[in-house]
């Protein structure tokens, strides 16, 4: 439909690391891991019902050292000030560096909860898939479907391109959902951790955000050739 | 999904679910070729599935598929074939987790002598 216009959301950056460096762009620049942040719009109860497909692009220029470096999409029914993975019945997708393998990630996941009955408490679990070893200053094409008609609660599916037209398909991740939630808040970015991660940054940028509403005067996609065309990408 | 004979335990399903879901990309990316060069060979266009070559049967080749035919593709052959290997896959990862007989064959010690397993770092 149309590529959402990013200086309509709302914006919560304590530690001044994000800028929305034109009405499709969020720019992540030198993030701290649990450096908290979130870019999102409310879109009204139940907005995202069914059967969606979202389209989402993502640039990384560095990862830092181990774990999240930031969602480029997540699906809510809350409004939070930090770690949205750590919620119940949230969906994400983003960047994740597995520093045991020395491997960059674009991750797909669906924190849930699972109620253990000797303990009598509820658990949070991460039910998630990804598409490995991604670079640095490459841009990668996201297409975030869920598909409701596949088994008891539906499956998320992110397909990965390399071009912004998406005819060459890299990747398929593929999430088998533990609920079938209506969603109200669309995340366009969101960080931090609640473990102090140290010094390790990163920087990111989140563009071209589709979320299959109509237009409200976004701008147009915006093409990206290569990696020196990040805006307000600083290296580390 | 219909497997073919000698893919009877829950792990070689799984295994042909992956390489099935390989495979359907390579075509998706033949279908994306002739969409963004311009054409297609004729020995790509009979690797595809016979039912997308029946659905594209009316676009030239020497020439850059529509992006009608494009999006009908997509919506269409390219979805449903990716619904029906993405449902085979994710009911062969539940039996591959589910499998007692595989999960009696962990010996924990021996899987993690080799180095530390690193926490999950969500």
């Amino acid at each position: 439909m149309a590529i959402e216009n990013l200086t309509t959301y709302t914006k919560n950056d304590p530690s001044s690391v994000v800028s929305i460096s034109a009405s499709n762009t969020i720019s992540v620049t030198n993030a701290r891991k649990d450096a908290a942040y979130q870019v999102y719009k409310d879109k009204g109860v139940g907005h995202f019902a069914g059967a969606f497909t979202h389209k989402v692009s993502l640039l990384y220029s560095s990862w830092g050292n181990y774990g999240p470096c930031g969602f480029c999409w997540a699906l809510a029914n809350v409004v939070v000030t930090k770690n949205l993975s750590y919620e119940a019945n949230v969906l994400y997708a983003g960047g994740f560096y597995w520093n045991y393998t020395n491997s960059s990630r674009i991750i797909v996941g669906e924190p849930y909860l699972t109620y253990d009955e000797e303990e009598e408490e509820w658990n949070r679990s991460t039910n998630c898939d990804w598409y490995g070893n991604i670079t640095t200053g490459v841009p990668y094409y996201l297409t975030i479907e869920r598909n409701p008609l596949i088994g008891s609660n539906g499956v998320l599916y992110g397909r990965v391109y390399s071009d912004a037209a998406r005819t060459v398909l890299l990747h398929t991740i593929i999430v088998a959902l533990h609920s079938n939630t209506d969603y109200r808040y669309i995340y366009a970015a969101e960080g931090g951790r609640w473990q102090d991660l140290g010094s390790s940054l990163y920087s990111m940028e989140a563009y071209d955000l589709d979320v299959g509403d109509p237009e409200e005067g976004a701008s147009g996609p915006v093409a990206r050739i290569g990696p020196l065309l990040g805006v307000g990408m600083v290296g580390l | 999904m219909v497997y073919p004979k000698g893919v009877t335990t829950p792990g070689d399903r799984l295994a042909y679910c992956y390489a099935a879901l390989q495979s359907l990309m390579a075509a998706h990316n033949v279908v994306g070729a002739w969409r963004s060069s311009g054409s297609v060979s004729l020995e790509k266009l009979s690797s595809l599935p016979k039912r997308w070559q029946t659905a594209l049967s009316e676009a030239s080749v020497k020439e850059p598929l529509s992006e009608k035919a494009w999006e009908d593709f997509l919506q269409n052959e390219y979805r449903d074939a990716e619904a029906i290997i993405i449902e085979a896959l994710c009911n062969a990862r539940e039996e591959v987790k589910m499998d007692l007989a595989i999960r009696s064959t962990v010996d924990l010690d021996e899987a993690l002598s080799e180095k530390a397993v690193g926490k999950d770092g969500d």
